[in-house]
């Protein structure tokens, strides 16, 4: 995908990851959470780097690294600081908090509306494809301001059956002081 | 991404607040605070000069800046800070205002540069703060320079590689201002024979909350967390513990160390720093490495020390250090009702990769933006907001009374013990507050 140019279309391949998201979307906007697991592998990645602003330094070789986005990215390695690095087990336990009267960042609920735009795909060997997708996610809630994040999303999904399923999630964030009440949401 | 937090333009002026209208928001005793000190912009300007200017406040960790010309930018308060290690090798810190028109200097979070330039008109300082080069002087001839250097911040120590910066040239040395919290400081510190580092970038979120309630909760609320994260916590095996051995204890007022003073026949998986984010040895090599630290510690720091199991530190009036999760967290204030929590990572230095990685789980996962604990914290500092704005109540102030008389110096540890739900930790820090919004600005 570093390519200008997009490769030749797969429409059935984009048809199909756009409707996963669109149902996956929807999904969670109905605050579904116990379904939206069945959408996950059990070894998934669920990823967010941090996000800082770099001293800007320019390539001769390459100047349009300058300001390259991964130059912003914490990354995950053990000399970093990522938001969210979570597996299975951690959305799961996510999601059943999330569902219960008594977590009171979810009570009253917050009124959520992703928007999944800007779908790439890429097939890849074995059934699996790699998605890039950019996400809107609109948050209200009960006597707080309401509030946007932006974000990229970088996916791998898997055939499992007849349908697909998520092994690895990246979300990028774009805001730069994490202006919203927490990101601890469905991305 | 800003535009649902309206962001409160900086006010210049110094605080109206008189001194007897200073003594009647927080009663003497620190048990009624008035809710205003959470909303008022007049309070909140007061508090700039009077608190934030003149205590120490962090700048940062020697390890963020192992080289001659490494750098990070942070704030004190509101004020934008550069911190540099100069080509000397001196730590230095100034402000990140171009001296010809404020423009900041430095656009980057961190980095190494021996060079600052204003993009406006291309004025440039050293990592010294001098100012070395004005493009203009070729053709107006030469100003003089000497007197417009970046504004130093007047005063940086270090306890044990922290950073400290003073806006007052005349504050106490930082060891008698931390006093003995340096002993609960140590006492974290000195399980690692190789020293530990902050591991950043820092995650940073605005709060539509006063500073003052994210600091108040980490000094040592122990008690709220079977209910606020009730729905996480009600009944699990740190909770217990907690309830069994959990109190806080205020060396001087404002700061506070909250821990468990582990029995002395307990053993060294119930005393050990880190394993209570350890879900039933799920981790082994993680299990193995936190016993041989806490072996370590065992020879390093005597009976006593051994058994404090820590939860949380404060050093007034900002900083915060979640021990239980390794995170060092500021509050900075961006008025009355804005707070900006940036939040490193703390490791031993010497940690392997996958150690570090599992550690790093047990902070990510639970606190800061992400945390599924912390969404709940950020959800009561919010909703409280709502609380202190409101006009009718505001003769109803907040009650801090709980447990009030019942704190007691402790027979083995330095400062004030507080047991589990007395709220002294906060009277104390409240009654520090009060005492320097009281204080004569002309001292």
């Amino acid at each position: 995908m570093n390519e200008a140019f997009a490769p030749a279309l797969d429409v059935e391949w984009l048809r199909r990851v756009e409707q996963f998201y669109y149902r996956e979307a929807r999904l969670l906007d109905e605050r579904r959470y116990l379904s939206w697991l069945e959408l996950l592998s059990p070894a998934i990645l669920y990823l967010m780097p941090g996000r800082f602003v770099p001293l800007a330094r320019a390539s001769a070789a390459d100047p349009e690294t300058i300001h390259a986005p991964d130059k912003e990215l914490s990354g995950y390695g053990p000399r970093a600081l990522p938001l969210r690095e979570e597996g299975f087990a951690h959305l799961a336990q996510r999601a059943e908090r999330a569902l219960k009267p008594n977590a009171w960042a979810e009570n009253p609920p917050p009124r959520i509306r992703r928007f999944v735009a800007n779908v790439e795909v890429e097939p890849l060997a074995g059934g699996s494809v790699r998605a890039w997708s950019n996400l809107l996610l609109f948050h209200s809630q009960q006597g707080r301001a309401d509030h946007l994040f932006s974000a990229q999303r970088r996916d791998r999904l898997e055939t499992y059956g007849d349908h697909l399923r998520i092994v690895e999630r990246e979300v990028r964030l774009d805001g730069d002081t994490i202006t919203g009440p927490s990101v601890a949401l469905f991305f | 991404m800003r535009s649902t937090l309206e962001r409160t333009p900086a006010l210049p002026s110094q605080g109206t607040v008189e001194p007897s209208a200073a003594a009647s928001l927080v009663s003497a005793d620190g048990i009624h605070v008035a809710r205003s000190i959470f909303v008022d912009p007049a309070i909140y300007a007061a508090e700039k000069h009077l608190i934030f200017a003149r205590s120490w406040l962090f700048l940062g960790h020697e390890s963020q800046l192992p080289q001659p010309g490494d750098f990070l930018t942070t704030r004190l308060a509101e004020t934008p800070v550069i911190v540099t290690r100069s080509r000397g090798g001196a730590i230095r810190a100034h402000v990140n205002s171009c001296s010809h028109r404020g423009l900041p200097v430095c656009r980057a979070d961190l980095g190494n540069a021996h060079r600052f330039v204003c993009p406006y008109h291309g004025w440039t300082y050293d990592g010294d703060g001098a100012l070395v080069a004005v493009p203009q002087e070729r053709k107006v001839g030469r100003i003089d320079r000497s007197s417009l250097g970046l504004p130093a911040v007047p005063r940086i120590e270090s306890y044990r590689g922290f950073l400290f910066g003073s806006l007052d040239a005349q504050i106490e040395p930082l060891a008698d201002y931390l006093g003995d919290m340096r002993f609960y400081l140590d006492t974290y510190l000195d399980r690692f024979p190789g020293g530990i580092e902050l591991v950043g970038p820092p995650q940073k979120w605005r709060l539509r909350a006063n500073w003052k309630l994210p600091y108040e909760n980490q000094l040592g609320d122990l008690g709220h967390a079977s209910y606020l994260h009730g729905a996480l916590f009600a009944t699990n095996d740190a909770g217990r513990e907690t309830e069994a051995h959990g109190f806080a204890m205020v060396p001087r007022a404002g700061h506070s160390a909250s821990l468990r003073l582990m029995p002395e026949e307990s053993t060294a998986e119930e005393r050990a720093w880190g394993i209570e984010g350890v879900s039933a040895g799920m981790d082994p090599e993680l299990l193995r490495y936190l016993l041989a630290v806490q072996a370590e510690a065992e020879r390093r720091l005597g009976p006593l020390r051994a058994r404090i199991k820590g939860l949380t530190l404060g050093i007034y009036p900002n900083l915060n250090f979640v021990w239980s999760n390794h995170a060092l967290r500021v509050s900075h204030p961006c008025g009355p009702d804005e707070t900006e929590i940036w939040t490193w990572l703390v490791l031993p230095k010497d940690a392997p990769d996958s150690i570090r990685r599992a550690l790093r789980g047990q902070y990510n996962y639970v606190l800061g933006p992400g945390g599924i604990v912390e969404q709940e914290d950020s959800e009561a500092w919010a909703q409280q907001w709502i609380g202190s704005r409101s006009d009718y109540p505001q003769d109803r102030p907040y009650h801090y009374g709980l447990g009030a008389g019942q704190e007691r110096p402790h027979p083995e540890l330095p400062g004030m013990a507080s047991g589990l739900f007395n709220e002294y930790y906060a009277r104390a820090f409240y009654q520090r507050w009060r005492a320097d919004m009281l204080r004569d600005e002309r001292a």
